[in-house]
Parts: structure tokens; sequence; C-alpha cells
């Protein structure tokens, strides 16, 4: 027993070191699950002010150009507003009517600022500056309004961590503007604003220049959201399915202001998926 | 005391600088500086205390872990450089800077490059490989770790000038 205890003793160190390793690889491995809740994280309300300092600074660099953007979307989401009344047949029909039973709000829309980016590991994470407080929870969708941010991973009471699109554990439904088919969107790691899509199905018909979208087939993102547009496409060799590169609106390292989505029907859906799967 | 003053704030001025500003410069497009391994080649090498070097740096790459949402990985590369710290500055001084107790900056230049370039490659590869967590981008993860190994070593090596001047 003494001659473990003096072997123990004498190297100390390595098993110092030892246990202190295992505990790190177990955080990483903990971290690798992106559908659990993390232990090492950005949200706490320490850290997030320190970005949140830090992002003040920043933020006044950026200050007229993001004036513009946000110009350009008020711009557009008048016009929308004007289009609001359609003609059906000899009578004028106006969506906008809020009492009426035909509309449920499905999507609930939150802003929110990105006080840290990152776009240059092989996993990227955003923390954004809403919480727990502000009703945000796991698995909700964000978005700018060219483009898909990512999607919530860990909430805390002021700030959010969101697991970034160039991350290579995500994958995001996504379909050609012009049609139905869909595929899986992905990031392959190496310029920050190229994606690639894939299981589009040989027989689609579709364009350099053509839009990318989200398809709607997943609960978190509604569809028609902008992604990008298709920057070349090839069919590997013995495959029935297109792999399409697509460069994407936004400029992944320039974000500032982005929205949070919930989908509030999210729940009745997956209910509905899971036990389609267990049949 | 003095020294554990000094260490505390090496911690966090490190810490502070990593995360705020390094994590902010980009070569390449994709390419971060760690300086926070400064704190590997600060610490004072001739104490007794090395449990709580070890013990200093996982606390300090955990830090930037949390800072950075990334798991374990920077706490599990320091640790893993401050374990080998002593083994591979034995094997490159060689036995008399051991005896004699030279500092770093008494030692000839050359050998202190390969020192910092080795300790700062092998951080760098637990790190790049642990946040891959695979073997099928190998080509090119270890382009980075590469170049990522020489930015990161310049940069220390400036740290390090920098800091021991005004003592001669």
């Amino acid at each position: 027993m003494q001659q473990l205890l003096f072997f123990l003793a004498k190297r100390k160190h390595f098993f110092l070191f030892l246990f202190i390793q295992i505990i790190a690889l177990w955080l990483t491995i903990q971290n690798k699950d992106y559908h659990r809740a993390k232990f090492v994280n950005s949200t706490g309300n320490f850290i997030g002010s320190v970005y949140k300092f830090a992002s003040n600074w920043n933020s006044y660099v950026g200050l007229i150009e993001e004036n513009q953007t946000l110009l350009e979307e008020n711009a557009k989401l008048h016009s929308i507003l004007m289009s609001s009344m359609f003609k059906i047949g000899e009578n004028f029909k106006q969506i906008t009517d809020t009492n009426s039973n035909r509309y449920t709000q499905q999507y609930k829309f939150t802003d929110a600022s990105v006080v840290n980016n990152s776009y240059r590991n092989r996993n990227n994470h955003i923390t954004i500056n809403k919480g727990i407080k502000h009703g945000i929870k796991a698995e909700n969708g964000v978005v700018t309004s060219n483009g898909i941010i990512g999607i919530i991973e860990s909430v805390g009471e002021n700030y959010s961590s969101v697991i970034s699109l160039l991350n290579k554990n995500l994958l995001v439904n996504a379909k050609l503007k012009n049609s139905n088919h869909f595929g899986s969107l992905s990031w392959p790691g190496n310029d920050r604003n190229t994606f690639l899509l894939s299981d589009i199905p040989k027989e689609a018909i579709f364009a350099i220049g053509d839009t990318i979208t989200t398809g709607g087939y997943s609960t978190i993102f509604p569809a028609g959201i902008n992604i990008g547009v298709v920057d070349s496409y090839e069919i590997p060799s013995g495959d029935n399915y297109y792999v399409i590169k697509v460069k994407s609106f936004i400029d992944y390292a320039n974000i500032k202001y982005v929205y949070i989505i919930q989908n509030l029907h999210s729940r009745e859906l997956s209910t509905i998926e899971k036990s389609r799967n267990t049949k | 005391m003095r020294n554990s003053i000094a260490n505390i704030l090496r911690f966090a001025l490190l810490l502070f600088l990593q995360v705020v500003i390094m994590n902010n410069i980009n070569f390449g497009g994709y390419i971060n500086p760690q300086i926070y391994i400064l704190y590997v080649f600060l610490f004072p090498y001739y104490n007794k205390h090395r449990s709580f070097f070890i013990l200093s740096s996982f606390f300090l790459g955990l830090s930037i872990d949390f800072f950075m949402n990334s798991g374990g990985i920077n706490a599990f590369s320091l640790t893993l450089i401050a374990y080998l710290r002593p083994s591979i500055f034995n094997i490159i001084m060689g036995n008399q800077a051991v005896n004699d107790k030279l500092s770093l900056r008494e030692l000839p230049f050359s050998k202190s490059i390969t020192y910092v370039l080795l300790l700062t490659f092998f951080h760098h590869t637990a790190l790049f490989w642990l946040e891959n967590f695979s073997f099928d981008e190998l080509g090119i993860m270890f382009f980075r770790i590469l170049l990522s190994t020489l930015y990161s070593t310049v940069f220390i090596l400036i740290s390090l000038s920098l800091f021991f001047r005004k003592k001669q």
C-alpha cells in the first residue's frame, strides 16, 4: 500500500495532468452535441457584459453603413404594406384585418443585436443580447432580413449563444426559390460566405444566379427567407443529385442587428413528426 | 508574494487581450494569433509550484473556452503544453541551463525560437484537432496549424523580447 502511495506521490504531476485533461476532454465532447445544453457557454452575465462593452466600441465604426441598411429595409417593408390590399374579383380584400379568424400568428419576431461574432473557426458561435428575460428559448431561429444567422443553443438570463450557420454541425433545410426542390445546406469550412446545398435531384432546373431560400420544412425557420444565390453546381460522378455552391447575400463578418424567430407551432409540429417516426 | 500578484495580473491581462482584441484580428481570413499561451512561457520556470502552474493554465484555457463557447479545447491544449514545458525545456536548452538556473533572456536566441516554436506547435495541433475532432480534413487542418503556429510564434517572440529588454 505504501509503495503504491509512494508511486502516486512521485508522479503526482502526471496524475494531476491526466485528471485535468480528462475533465477538459469531457467538456469538449459534451460541447459537440448541439442538442444538449452546454456547461461552457458565453451566456453568463460577466462574459456577456465584457462582450457588450467591446461591441459598444466597435459599433460606432459601422454606424453609417448600418443606418443605410436600415433605411433600405424600411423602404422594403413600407412597400409590402402598400401591397397588402389586393383585388379578388370585383371586391377588395384586405390582409391586414387583424380581427379576422382566418389568420393566427405563427411566427413571432424579436429583434436583437450581436455582441460577439466569430467566423474564422471551423465551428463558430455568436452571442446576442436577448435571453430568458425576453422570452427567448433554445432552438429558436436567428435570421437577418437577407440571410440565416443560426439557431439558438444556450439561453442565459440576458444573453444567448447562437450556433452559427458557419458551423460544421448545422444543416438547414433550403430550396430553390423558383421551384419546390429542396435539400440540405451546410458550410464546408473554407470561405465564410460560401455554402453547399446538397440533395437537389438531377431533374431540377435552375441557373447560376438563382436564389436559394429556406424550405420551410423545419420547425425552426419559416419558408422564403433568403439565403444566397447559386454560384456553381456539379453532379458528382455516379450520383443522382446536384451539389450546388451557394454564395450568401450577407457577409457573415459584418452582422449587427438580427431577428429571433419563434415558431409558435413548433411543439405541435414536432409532436406530430415524432409520433410519425415511432409508428 | 510579488510573483503571485504578477501571475494573477498576467492571467487576467492575457485573458482580456485574447478575448477582446486578438480574437478579432485575422490574417488570411481565418487565423487569429493565440497570445494567451504567453502565460506558459512567462511563468517562472525554476520554482516548485508545478501543480499550481498546471492548474492555473487549465483555468486560463477554460476561461477562454467560456468566452468562445468552445467546450474544453483551449483548456486541454494549454494544460498540455504546461505539462510538457519542463521536458521540452530540458531537451532543447540542455543540462547546463537547468543547472545554472538561467532564465529565458540569458539563453541563446536560436534555442529560444525552437523552444517557442515547438510548444506553440503542440498547442495548436491539439487545439485544431480537438476543434475538428476527426481526420477528414487533415490536409487543410495541417496547413492551418502550420500557419497559425508561425503567426503565434512571431507574436510571442516579439512580446517576450519586449518583456525582457528593460532588464538589461
